[in-house]
């Protein structure tokens, strides 16, 4: 317990310099936002004049800031110039989607790469490690977009199994859901498969020439029990620090495989917004994006620690 | 804040100008080109190198080679297929598919090659400055890095590219910003690593410059983990700009990019012509593969980590047996708990097959104590290790030889048969007790995981059994041992644990490979008295495996002494300690420190163990043998028994050699 409130306590300068970072981004962006805010170059100068006030761009930078982050912290990160509706309310509702994607992916990734990470450890050279060898090389190379365009030609446009396109709610129906996230899913989830197996086969390789292993075997030890439960276990500490490291790339990833799926997640709210130029949404899902990359971060840490004795129990 | 103030006084503070210069200087240093070399000998990194090369000729010759203009559009090759007049196609504007590929190759490599080259420039000053400086400065520094790199890397990309506007200029600066934060980080741990090192310590108390120490010590040592980085980043960076031009941030159309191209052959051409996804698609994933296969090699050829080359096939925890001869016949009556006859090892590598145990045979009575001494190299352990079975299969394979144990050859067991001997027949305590327990389990799992394996048995008699093994081993507090991680126990203790794993199920045979080498003098003395008190109370017999002489007097009741894989002579510990017949036994009585025999001057063997692939002819120990005759290097010397003694000497007759003082 106490080990999680000091990853907790930790996490507090890097979200101050996440957030200064999204403020900074937009605050750097040419142009005036007073005339944006007015309505664009039709906008009266008195128009103009009283959104200079009322979006207190006189004030320093710092007061400017800490404006923005009380408010954010409140739960307002403003309106969209384009809908006026707030941003907080059109993030609370795609944050579900996005997170939904990126769980099934995950969910994607570990169902593949345990048992081929572990049958490759086991016999390294086999004909699963040659295979599987192959399977991440061509995963790495991949972008995770032209696969989902790839996943899209072949299941949904010649073989007809799936649909190109669209989402439904897991709460409405959970199987029509499934039929939507699946191709997604394995699109985002392919690469960190790949990197999760090769770690997982590299860290069972090793983990299975250690002394203590030795030790299982010479008190009698079966097969299972020595590479199944002793190898395994520790193994799997590396493979959740690289899953960890893979959780920027699921983040990211995941705007580029909603937008080819048509999937109303953060990744499409963020890319009309771009398309717009309206700043406050790009701002927020800029925020929210780094805050769902840190948390679920702060998550693989705390199951990492959990699970690995020396870092739970002090000496 | 005083504190961190002079902390910082302590390092020696540098400027980006410093750095910049210094690493001028640097890169204008000669150096050797041995390692780029050694990369293209591999198949697969040249391959790579040359597509790449490829691929950045037809870039930079496109205008050249393009046979048409890649904007030039001609509705009736709409959708063209292959041809020889549109090599790969026409789009849906009928816009020459091989040409904008050309121009497109331009795109991504001039925005690769551009962001990495700005963002390690940037990476190289900021980090050597925050590592070398040190204090206030690198703690800014790194907090910023960190900040940055909590954005998802593409999230950040489109937000900057996205709010700058789409073009390459805008692109190369979103990714520049977007990777400038890991190379720092990597540049900074390189810098703060080579800081701490006596050399530059050294060079900086001998008053060298800043700018010396740079050039010549810390930038030799960034640079290769640098250039891996670097060409990893390239590949990230393909992969980064080919999404944004996907999501049209990247060139203003109509100009090509490999990203749009895909985009326009999915939006206009899925449902009429999806062939066109491969050409963009092919494009992008061969050369993100190529420069991963290139950052692959240059890892291995740069030494930095460790080669992921995979190991051979192996068969898990079990010794293969493939016996070039016949196994000498079972003996009729034999009153030996253990008898290990003719056993030979090879281990196997590219370079062949290397006998590390040759030929040996040795017997053990119930309850006895046998010791087995050698030098590392000698095969002692490596013959310790085959009556379980437990060298590691490859590289080792037992060549020939039987080893009975009551009566049972364990050489032809299987693995079922096998484990079902260690553990209650024979156990085993290894060298290193630090590295012998699993760190992932408590004491108390171990203990009754050791038990479980072999008899079914409650949770509760397990745990009382486990309560009683750790009394017996002389652990106080047993309870709250159990509960404990091996890394909350000291070595010694750790030790303990291990043997009382070892006696779990009352083994008639104990193995101990060097069992006290890794630990503190006393907690040695400890553990040797354990051993001696638990012999006398259980009635087991002990392999006793060492290099040290002087344990052996103490515990054993007979010795054999091996070297270079062969045992040159045993006897019963006091006839050997008085009157060693072996010059190589003699050695080692020589080299023994004596308590209490001050003055007596310790000699010392010269010369080394020959290595297993080049053993001579004759006797192994001619070399360095002080009584050495022709006779020594002819032909093979046997193992002579007189009694319940033996030797391997031509000379064992005729030399009266000095025991131990």
């Amino acid at each position: 317990m106490r080990l999680v409130v000091r990853r907790l306590v930790a996490v507090v300068p890097t979200l101050l310099i996440v957030t200064f970072g999204v403020f900074l981004m937009v605050k750097l962006v040419p142009g005036d936002p007073a005339v944006n805010a007015a309505g664009g170059l039709s906008a009266t100068p008195e128009a103009i004049a009283q959104a200079r006030v009322d979006l207190h761009l006189d004030d320093s930078f710092f007061s400017q800031y800490g404006r923005w982050l009380g408010n954010a912290v409140q739960g307002d990160l403003g309106e969209s110039y384009q809908s006026r509706t707030s941003v907080v309310d059109d993030l609370a509702k795609r944050v579900p989607v996005t997170l939904s994607l990126i769980v099934a992916a995950t969910l994607f990734a570990v169902l593949l790469a345990v048992p081929l990470g572990v049958l490759s450890g086991l016999r390294p050279n086999g004909g699963v490690d040659q295979g599987s060898r192959v399977f991440s090389s061509l995963a790495i190379a991949v972008p995770n977009f032209l696969l989902a365009l790839i996943l899209v030609l072949v299941f949904a446009v010649r073989l007809g199994w799936l649909p190109p396109s669209g989402y439904t709610k897991f709460g409405d129906s959970p199987a029509e859901w499934l039929k939507f996230i699946v191709l997604p899913a394995i699109a985002l989830g392919v690469a960190v498969s790949a990197a999760l197996m090769r770690q997982l086969r590299a860290a069972l390789v090793d983990e299975l020439d250690t002394n203590h292993i030795r030790t299982a075997w010479a008190i009698g030890g079966s097969r299972r029990r020595v590479v199944g439960i002793h190898g395994l276990k520790n193994a799997s500490s590396p493979a959740i620090t690289i899953l960890g490291l893979q959780v920027a790339a699921l983040v990211g990833g995941a705007v580029l495989v909603e937008q080819i799926f048509a999937i109303p997640g953060l990744g499409t709210y963020m890319l009309g917004a771009i398309t717009q130029a309206d700043l406050p949404v790009i701002q927020g899902c800029v925020l929210v994006l780094a805050l769902v990359q840190i948390v679920l971060s702060l998550a693989v840490d705390i199951t990492y620690a959990l699970i690995n004795p020396k870092v739970r129990v002090a000496t | 804040m005083d504190e961190l103030l002079a902390h910082h006084a302590e390092n020696i503070p540098i400027t980006p100008d410093e750095a910049v210069e210094a690493a001028a200087e640097f890169a204008a240093l000669p150096r050797r080109r041995g390692a780029f070399l050694r990369l293209l000998r591999r198949p697969g990194p040249a391959v790579a190198f040359g597509y790449l090369v490829v691929i950045a000729l037809a870039a930079i010759f496109a205008p050249v080679i393009a046979p048409y203009d890649p904007n030039q559009i001609d509705v009736p090759s709409r959708f063209a297929p292959p041809s020889w007049d549109h090599l790969l196609g026409a789009d849906d504007l009928g816009r020459d598919l091989f040409s904008r590929l050309l121009y497109g190759a331009r795109v991504s490599l001039t925005v690769s090659v551009a962001v990495i080259v700005i963002a390690t420039v940037v990476a190289l000053v900021v980090g050597l400055v925050a590592g070398y400086s040190g204090g206030a400065v690198d703690n800014v520094i790194m907090r910023v890095a960190d900040g940055g790199l909590s954005f998802p890397p593409l999230v950040l990309a489109l937000a900057v590219a996205g709010i700058l506007g789409p073009g390459v200029v805008n692109v190369i600066a979103a990714l520049s910003i977007v990777f400038v934060f890991g190379l720092t980080r990597l540049v900074r741990g390189t810098a703060l690593v080579v800081r701490e090192e006596p050399f530059v310590e050294a060079s900086r108390a001998a008053g060298s410059r800043t700018r010396r120490i740079l050039v010549h010590r810390v930038f030799p040592n960034i640079r290769s983990p640098l250039i891996i980085a670097a060409t990893f980043g390239i590949a990230g960076v393909l992969l980064a700009e080919a999404g944004l031009s996907y999501l049209g941030l990247g060139p203003r159309p109509p100009a090509a990019s490999w990203g749009n191209m895909l985009r326009n052959a999915y939006d206009r051409g899925l449902y009429k012509a999806s062939w066109q996804l491969f050409v963009p698609g092919l494009a992008i994933a061969f050369t993100i593969y190529a420069f991963n296969v290139l950052g692959d090699g240059l890892r291995d050829v740069l030494g930095v980590g460790r080669s992921r080359r995979a190991k051979r096939r192996e068969r898990r925890g079990m010794t293969t047996v493939e016996r070039v001869r016949t196994p000498p016949a079972a003996p009729t009556s034999d009153d030996a708990l253990l008898r290990i006859e003719d056993l030979s090892v090879e281990f196997v590598s590219e370079r062949g097959a290397s006998r590390v145990v040759e030929g040996v045979s040795l017997a053990i009575r119930p309850g006895e104590t046998v010791g087995l001494v050698g030098e590392s190299g000698s095969g002692k352990t490596v013959t310790s290790l085959s009556v379980m079975r437990l060298v590691p299969s490859p590289p080792g394979r037992i060549v020939s030889g039987a080893i009975r144990f009551e009566g049972r050859n364990l050489l032809d067991l299987d693995f079922e048969a096998m484990r079902e001997v260690r553990g209650t027949g024979i156990s085993m305590v290894f060298q290193d007790p630090m590295t012998s327990l699993d760190p992932s389990f408590t004491i108390g799992s171990q203990l009754a995981e050791a038990q479980r394996l072999h008899r079914k048995v409650s949770r509760s008699a397990a745990r009382a059994r486990s309560i009683e093994l750790l009394d017996l081993v002389g652990i106080p507090a047993p309870e709250t041992r159990l509960r404990q991680y091996p890394h909350q126990l000291s070595g010694g203790l750790r030790q303990r644990v291990v043997i009382a794993m070892a006696l779990a199920n009352e083994p008639r045979l104990l193995i101990a490979d060097e069992p006290t080498t890794a630990l503190d003098v006393t907690v040695q003395a400890q553990i040797l008295d354990l051993l001696k008190r638990l012999q006398r109370e259980l009635g087991m017999a002990i392999l006793f495996v060492t290099h040290d002489l002087g344990v052996i007097a103490d515990l054993c009741d007979r010795v054999a002494v091996m070297y270079a894989g062969q045992i040159v002579e045993e006897a019963a510990v006091e006839e050997l300690f008085a009157h060693p017949r072996h010059p190589y036994t003699a050695g080692l009585l020589g080299a023994m420190p004596q308590v209490g025999g001050a003055g007596e001057r310790l000699t010392v063997i010269p010369g080394q163990v020959p290595m297993a692939h080049a053993m001579p002819g004759g006797c192994r120990f001619a070399d360095r043998c002080a009584f050495v005759t022709d006779a020594c290097r002819s032909g093979r010397i046997d193992l002579v028994a007189t009694g319940a003694a033996a030797v391997r000497c031509v000379r064992a007759g005729e030399l009266t050699l000095q025991g131990a003082r």
